[in-house]
């Protein structure tokens, strides 16, 4: 049966994998429209607006990182 | 090869009367780089284009649409054909073969609006309700008879065009070809400084290569040109980097981000190196970088412009490095290769050696390892960069007291006994970096952490390709297969487009994310760009 401190745990890696998500999402969101709008008027710029569009996907990795080490490394040394 | 080719400026001065035969050798060896002339002096006039440049311009115009209608834009010429009649026959020949082809098109295009109206009508059906007089009504029903007559007639036509196409095709490539580039020799004059009597040409053109311009110019010209080296440093020398060709395709991912500037390192080298690397460590799966060369193998000769070509050989490279990183971890489309055949070990190595989804871990910290290894790299070329440019002090305080900052770092997680004395050496760092780099470096030492950090990308982008290849693979064989014929194709239905998905997937986001770690994390080490690309007279555009 699991305690209490596993079920933080897990909640928490829940969260930072969620709420950095969204958060990505938000940026991307205005990126992409961002560049949508630009490709629109040149086309050529399609590679380099695909580039930027993913550079706020850092925040999730970050927060997959955070929920990683929480579940390998905080939670097994329990 | 990693540095720029040592570039000396010229002038090549001669008199007009062998101004063409100068610009014809200097456009066969492609070897200066023109600096345009702004008509800025007293007494030198911008000069005029060669004739016959407007008929042959005529002739490109045509030539063009055809390539155009034909569809044979990424078509490449015969460079070997080089005699073309430019006579009458030439041009009655040209004219006769648009109009043929144009008349052909506006056929068809005609006979393809009428087929869908006849559609729509046919759709209506009953006309009769429609309460027409006879004669209408009897021409409609001629119309949608004529249905049949007109669907032959239309694949008549794009028989026709086909011939016409494997007819012409390499006459109108080669003829488009040619007259660009005559056109181009035509119109250099007006990047040029004249008088009355002589030309300047003023350029940059690679060192080693002066002395053989010079001879070939005089043997040309009966010695009636003269060049000069001018010993001028000035802004705006164009970079040319020679990079081995097998390694071509990845100047273009340095030029998407910034040519590089005359006086620095250029990382095409390393990254052609660490960019499938990373690559492979992201999508990593025997499976997948199998589909993946198998795709790069198929497009390839589907689609030849310039731009694919390098795009295809950059990926080429990455499927070897997934498919290297597929047995490194032991996948095949998300399955466990080396349990599913019985293989323990090979030669007293454990396989697999890392599972991804059982070596979380190690692999995270492999991936941060990765990290510190690839920004140190770019700290050193910032060294080199810095040295050659401003000398060994400021060197020293840029960017070996980032090397020392970044590895402090690592001591206070790696040894957390010896905070102290860590701390001391980071502080003793952390001045020659203010030194180096005023007070706001400081701030740049949590973006230090945060790059260091963006590596574990490395693991994380696998393992959600790894994750969803795992559940359809999951869904697949423990719920559909089992369960009667129906489920079975339904199984197989979703095996097939769940991993296609998923490696399209798989092949943007390792490409996207592997590429930034080198912009981003990489190249702000060291990389300055906003240079000059070295674009020689004779090397037109799409070639670049």
């Amino acid at each position: 049966m699991a305690d209490l401190t596993t079920g933080l745990i897990a909640l928490s890696a829940a969260l930072a994998v969620g709420l950095t998500g969204i958060a990505s999402a938000i940026a991307e969101r205005q990126i992409g429209s961002a560049a949508v709008g630009a490709m629109a008027e040149k086309e050529e710029l399609f590679g380099k607006a695909l580039l930027l569009t993913v550079i706020p996907e850092t925040i999730v990795i970050f927060g997959l990182a955070v929920a990683l080490i929480l579940l390998f490394v905080v939670l097994p040394g329990l | 090869m990693l540095k720029p080719k040592k570039m000396n400026k010229v002038l090549i001065v001669g008199s007009k009367d062998v101004l063409e035969s100068t610009i014809n050798t200097l456009y066969d060896l492609k070897i200066i780089h023109i600096i345009d002339y702004q008509g800025s002096e007293e007494g030198f006039e911008i000069g005029k284009p060669i004739k016959k440049t407007s008929l042959f311009s005529e002739y490109v115009l045509s030539l063009r649409a055809l390539k155009d209608v034909l569809n044979l834009s990424d078509k490449s010429a015969d460079r070997e054909m080089k005699d073309f009649e430019f006579s009458k026959e030439f041009k009655e020949r040209l004219d006769h073969l648009e109009n043929e082809v144009m008349k052909k098109r506006k056929k068809l295009e005609d006979i393809q609006i009428l087929l869908s109206d006849i559609e729509k009508i046919d759709d209506v059906g009953e006309l009769k309700k429609l309460g027409l007089s006879e004669d209408v009504n009897s021409i409609m029903l001629d119309l949608i008879n004529s249905k049949e007559n007109l669907i032959k007639e239309k694949q008549e036509l794009e028989d026709e065009l086909k011939h016409i196409n494997e007819e012409y095709r390499n006459f109108i490539v080669t003829a488009e070809d040619f007259l660009s580039r005559e056109i181009e020799k035509a119109e250099t004059p007006l990047r040029l400084a004249t008088t009355e009597n002589t030309f300047v040409i003023e350029g940059w053109m690679p060192s080693d290569n002066i002395e053989h311009a010079r001879e070939e110019l005089q043997k040309s010209t009966g010695d009636k040109v003269h060049v000069v080296e001018l010993d001028e440093v000035e802004e705006g020398i164009p970079t040319y980097v020679e990079t081995p060709k097998p390694f071509k395709p990845f100047d273009t991912l340095v030029d998407m981000f910034s040519t590089p500037n005359y006086d620095e390192v250029s990382p095409t080298l390393l990254i052609a190196f660490t960019f499938p690397l990373f690559y492979g460590f992201m999508l990593g799966d025997f499976g997948y970088g199998l589909s993946l060369f198998g795709l790069v193998q198929l497009l390839r000769r589907k689609m030849h412009s310039t731009g694919w070509q390098s795009l295809l050989n950059m990926m080429s490279y990455a499927s070897y490095f997934t498919m290297f990183f597929g047995l490194f971890y032991g996948e095949f489309f998300g399955a466990e290769i080396y349990h599913t055949l019985g293989i323990d070990s090979v030669a007293g190595i454990h396989l697999p050696i890392a599972h991804r989804l059982d070596e979380i871990v190690p692999l995270l910290i492999a991936s941060v390892g990765i990290g510190v290894v690839h920004i140190t790299l770019g700290y050193v070329i910032g060294f080199i960069n810095v040295y050659r440019k401003e000398g060994l002090k400021h060197a020293i305080l840029e960017k070996i007291s980032w090397i020392g900052i970044l590895y402090c770092i690592i001591g206070f997680l790696l040894f957390p006994d010896y905070t102290y004395p860590i701390g001391g050496v980071l502080v003793v760092f952390a001045v020659m970096m203010i030194l180096g780099e005023g007070m706001i470096g400081l701030l740049e030492i949590f973006t230090l952490i945060s790059h260091l950090v963006s590596y574990t990308r490395l693991l994380a982008i696998g393992l959600s390709s790894v994750g969803i290849a795992l559940a359809i693979n999951k869904i697949a064989f423990d719920l559909l297969l089992p369960n009667g014929i129906f489920y079975a194709i339904l199984g197989v239905l979703l095996l097939v487009m769940g991993h296609t998905l998923n490696l399209a997937l798989g092949i943007i986001a390792s490409f996207l994310h592997s590429l930034r770690l080198q912009y981003v994390e990489f190249f702000t080490k060291f990389y300055k760009g906003g240079g000059v690309k070295f674009t020689p007279l004779g090397i037109r555009n799409e070639e670049v």
